[in-house]
């Protein structure tokens, strides 16, 4: 879906003094670009940079890689919030370091170090809509899909889900059963997270689950399946053990079927 | 009865017209081609064959349902078949995976 042109976008990053002088790449991404948009989405703007950006009066959002922080300047033009993040190019080479299939292996590398902003900046670059830079931007997007990012955020969901799985059983063990419909309402929100990671779709953005779902429409889970659950359309108040039963079922699997 | 009651695990060979169920804590993960399960003991890696079986383990399939499946898919007797299954369901239960 094209947001904005790529002359318009520059334009208004050059109004915001927010056009570097040499980018490598420049590009848009989030919902509006995946076609999710709503009249209150923002646009997010990507721009890769050969050195640090450094204008000094934006916020910052928290990331592994060196210095730690990556900048993000803020303005509102044609009706909307435009959101504009920059990254080093030498940051992209650490975070690809990072997700790398040694790293994973070695045990070094642990999705849980990774931050929103990092898992959000790799998984928006199988989706954007370049300005400026397409080589970079379709190197980049190859690079990181054949790393271990998707193993790693799905290794991370299924541990995520035998945790929640096992607090779900004890819960029904023990009585507990509001807390284990919870605990298998979240244990099931594990499992589809690893099902969807393990396709490659990990913005892991839960109010986009159902979006991604039809996105990814994965054969291992359909999304009417999936939504019944979500929705917890069987749920029956007076036999909750029934539900969270079904659910774990369910839940069990589809971690049979994730490939890592 | 559902599976959240306890269940003594048997440790006799399995009747044909049992029906084998995971137990829902039980885990499992596919790596690069290996799968790996686990109940409260370490991880076991399955055979091809194992794996075959397992994937069709859904609490609805009987013994001699999963055997049959496998004597088409290995194209193997009856027989073998059934040792096979048998075999799988005993060691899975023993590691506490699943009860029949």
């Amino acid at each position: 879906m094209t947001v904005v042109t790529p002359h318009r976008c520059l334009e208004l990053l050059a109004e915001h003094e927010l056009l570097p002088a040499a980018p490598e790449a420049i590009y848009l991404a989030g919902s509006l670009v995946r076609g999710w948009g709503n009249p209150s989405s923002d646009v997010d703007v990507y721009v890769i940079v050969p050195e640090p950006w450094n204008r000094g009066d934006g916020e910052t959002g928290p990331v592994s890689v060196a210095p730690g922080t990556v900048p993000i300047h803020a303005f509102i033009a044609e009706g909307r919030r435009w959101d504009v993040e920059y990254w080093t190019d030498s940051q992209v080479d650490e975070l690809l370091g990072l997700v790398s299939w040694a790293s994973f292996e070695a045990g070094r590398a642990r999705a849980e170090s990774l931050t929103t902003h990092e898992t959000a900046f790799m998984q928006r670059l199988a989706f954007a809509d370049v300005v400026t830079g397409a080589e970079w931007l379709s190197r980049r997007a190859r690079q990181f899909d054949d790393a271990a990012v998707k193993t790693m955020i799905a290794s991370r969901a299924l541990y995520e889900l035998d945790l929640l799985t096992e607090d779900a059983v004890g819960m029904v063990q023990a009585g507990d059963l509001h807390s284990a419909v919870l605990a298998a309402r979240y244990a099931f929100g594990a499992a589809v997270e690893a099902l969807l990671a393990s396709h490659a779709e990990f913005n892991e953005q839960a109010k986009w689950r159902a979006r991604r779902m039809e996105d990814v429409a994965p054969a291992e889970l359909t999304f009417e399946d999936y939504w019944a659950i979500e929705t917890m359309r069987d749920f029956d108040p007076t036999a909750p053990e029934k539900w969270v039963e079904d659910v774990l079922r369910v839940c069990q699997h589809i971690a049979g079927e994730v490939q890592l | 009865m559902t599976t959240f009651d306890n269940m003594p695990d048997q440790d006799s060979m399995p009747d044909q017209d049992r029906i084998p169920r995971k137990h829902l804590d039980s885990r499992v993960r596919n790596y690069r081609s290996k799968t790996l399960v686990a109940g409260p003991s370490e991880p076991r890696e399955l055979s091809e064959s194992a794996t075959f079986i397992w994937k069709l383990m859904d609490g609805k399939r009987s013994v001699a349902e999963l055997a049959g499946a496998l004597c088409v898919e290995y194209d193997i007797d009856r027989a073998s078949a059934l040792d096979d299954v048998a075999d799988l369901i005993l060691t899975l239960t023993r590691a506490g995976i699943l009860t029949y």
